[in-house]
């Protein structure tokens, strides 16, 4: 009897030893969704993003988490108005974050691949609060582009509210990748592709503008490993994907020659800054160099 | 003579090939200084390619092809006043073949630079020139580039087709065609023309050449390709049977039989074709502009029975293999009652009656070389070893 209470005390024990290493393998994330303007080689615009700190940065935070890993979230909105923290199919209600408050959320996918976050609010979403997460991946190496176009002067009417969705004559002038455009884009390292000879990668990558757009890769094919809104393609073996607006997508490359690759929207107002050539949603494939 | 003198002249006018340790050569130019005709009648500039020497540029440029495993070398003269390149899109080239100047190469005005490849993957490609990419596009610097399985068929073991169209959708803003040098800034160009292959309109219903042509019970296969700024929806016709086998070069892991097909941008697509005996109706291609997706124009791709065609056999294009060749040589869509082989110089020197193609030409004593072969309305070029 005293054994059966000892067995039972060892296993309760073990239950709790057990929830307590589930929650240590968690991913515990604080999250900042900052609202305010930004420079970008010399452009100024208005942008929301989610971020590591208070300090405003025009590239979200890529978050990265295994197969049912939980994502122990805190988001702190330093935005006068409301927001949401959003992600299709996960957390589409109960996700509004107050204005100037703190929520937090816990979130797992059972799925691999890449999902995006947002706040559906126009302030939020229309200017760029959006980013990327990749589930299951494993080793290989994982470069991550979030897709972003915007009007300059929208950034701002949305920012204040003033608009509150995209104009009917929209005419985007800046193409992000990580919230950089080209040639700073090669100075993301998620977004410059650096491989060695024969090293596979994969590449997420999330729409979060408002244009569809279409990536077009020199050198290489890559297969659609997961797409959230062109599942049929998922198997496919491709140099030009469409990246549909809201869409995230997963690829997989193999980087089987050396040299140095573009990687570019084949939209061709989006490989402008401006309007000047070559500029917007341009990276590169480093292999071997 | 005068029939030598000619071929001579469309030998070196429309395709120059010659062989160098088994590497086929092709000769193009750049251009600034084309023209070409709009439905509406009147004439539009553009810039492009062409073969070189002699020949005029055309929109879209002139259609590349080769069979799997060649090795392919593409020299382009530049006698035009600004710098162009090739970009070999989706052939997956090394870098300095690449096409994009900037990790690659430029060619200067009256260079000439060379793009190496092998035609590894069958499948359908584009070319285009990569300076300025944004302008020399809608300029009209694209064509298609096909890599042909050595057999009638897209690839080893996709049925079987016994006639084939390749169809480039393509657009462009004409006030920029207009005025290139007022085109800034770039990210506002809106195309306001829209092509198959470079027609438009009325135009694709008076070119037979661009007509959908079958007999009940054959297969066709389409090449489709999108060099255009806008989206397009390739619409089916009841009847059609559409199989999409391939995009971008390679196999899909299932094919799909779509009443539209969605072709975005520098994307490609292989298509194979089983009618319904009598299914005539025409394929629609609608253009929608990428920024809000509303619909911009609709062409069409007529569909029509033999009968009912000026000249069913030019839409044929002849196949020939294995190529090279080191004795018999085999051919299909050969059209017309006879085929004859010249070299280069323009001298016949083989005829044959078009059925025995398809059995194979004994071509054994022919000096090794490079060759052209007549059917019908088109040339073919081959290599004897």
């Amino acid at each position: 009897m005293e054994l059966k209470s000892k067995n039972k005390a060892a296993a309760l024990l073990l239950a709790c030893l057990l929830l307590v290493t589930s929650t240590a393998v968690g991913l515990d994330l604080t999250l900042y969704l900052n609202k305010g303007e930004v420079t970008l080689q010399d452009e100024v615009i208005s942008v929301a993003a989610f971020n590591t700190s208070e300090m405003i940065n025009s590239k979200n935070v890529i978050i990265s988490l295994e197969i049912d890993e939980e994502l122990n979230l805190v988001v702190i909105n330093t935005d006068t108005l409301e927001h949401t923290f959003t992600v299709d199919g996960y957390l589409e209600s109960d996700n509004v974050l107050p204005a100037l408050g703190e929520v937090s959320f816990t979130l797992s996918f059972d799925e691999a691949g890449t999902y995006r976050y947002y706040s559906d609010r126009a302030y939020g979403e229309l200017i760029g609060a959006s980013g990327v997460i990749h589930v299951g991946l494993g080793a290989l190496p994982v470069f991550s582009w979030n897709l972003f176009d915007l009007n300059k002067d929208h950034t701002f009417d949305l920012a204040s509210a003033s608009a509150t969705a995209m104009p009917d004559e929209y005419q985007p002038e800046l193409f992000l990748i990580n919230g950089r455009f080209f040639p700073e884009t090669l100075d993301d390292a998620d977004a410059l592709v650096t491989l060695d000879l024969n090293e596979e990668a994969y590449i997420t990558v999330v729409n979060s503008g408002f244009m569809d757009h279409v990536m077009h890769f020199h050198g290489f094919h890559v297969e659609i490993i997961s797409s959230q809104h062109q599942p049929e393609r998922i198997g496919w073996s491709k140099d030009t994907i469409p990246v549909k607006s809201g869409d995230a997508m997963t690829f997989r490359l193999f980087a089987n020659i050396e040299g140095v690759y573009p990687v570019h929207d084949h939209n061709l107002i989006a490989v402008t800054n401006t309007g000047f050539y070559p500029g917007g949603m341009i990276t590169q494939i480093h292999v071997g160099q | 003579m005068k029939k030598e003198v000619a071929f001579f002249l469309f030998a070196l006018i429309f395709q120059t090939v010659l062989k160098a340790q088994d590497v086929v050569e092709v000769s193009l130019f750049s251009g600034m200084n084309g023209t070409f005709q709009i439905e509406s009648g009147g004439n539009l500039p553009f810039w492009g390619y062409g073969y070189y020497p002699g020949d005029e540029m055309s929109l879209p440029a002139p259609l590349l092809r080769f069979d799997q495993g060649q090795d392919v070398s593409i020299s382009m003269f530049n006698p035009s006043p600004e710098a162009h390149t090739i970009h070999l899109h989706g052939l997956d080239v090394d870098q300095v073949n690449d096409g994009v100047p900037q990790t690659s190469f430029y060619v200067f005005p009256n260079e000439t630079g060379t793009y190496e490849f092998n035609a590894l993957h069958p499948g359908t490609y584009l070319y285009h020139c990569h300076v300025t990419t944004t302008l020399h596009l809608t300029m009209g610097m694209y064509g298609l580039l096909l890599v042909d399985y050595a057999e009638d068929q897209l690839f080893e073991g996709s049925p079987v087709y016994q006639r084939e169209y390749p169809f480039l959708f393509s657009d462009l803003e004409i006030m920029t065609n207009l005025a290139p040098t007022e085109a800034f800034p770039f990210h506002e160009i809106r195309p306001d023309y829209f092509m198959i292959n470079g027609k438009s309109g009325t135009q694709l219903e008076e070119d037979t050449d661009q007509h959908v042509i079958y007999e009940a019970g054959e297969n066709i296969a389409l090449r489709l390709g999108n060099m255009a700024y806008s989206v397009t929806r390739v619409i089916f016709p009841e009847g059609l049977n559409p199989e999409v086998l391939m995009s971008d070069g390679r196999e899909l892991p299932e094919p799909f039989y779509p009443d539209t097909l969605e072709i975005y941008p520098g994307e490609r697509f292989s298509v194979i074709l089983s009618p319904d005996a009598g299914a005539y109706d025409d394929i629609q291609v609608e253009y929608y502009e990428m920024l809000n997706k509303t619909w911009e124009h609709t062409n069409t791709i007529y569909v029509d029975s033999p009968t009912s065609a000026n000249d069913p056999s030019t839409a044929l294009v002849p196949k020939l293999y294995p190529n090279p060749v080191t004795d018999r040589l085999y051919g299909t869509h050969i059209a017309g009652e006879e085929v004859i082989i010249y070299d280069l110089a323009g001298n016949t020197v083989f005829a044959a009656k078009a059925a025995d193609a398809l059995g194979g030409l004994d071509v054994t004593d022919l000096a090794k070389g490079t060759y052209v072969l007549h059917s019908g309305e088109h040339r073919r070029l081959f290599v004897k070893e």
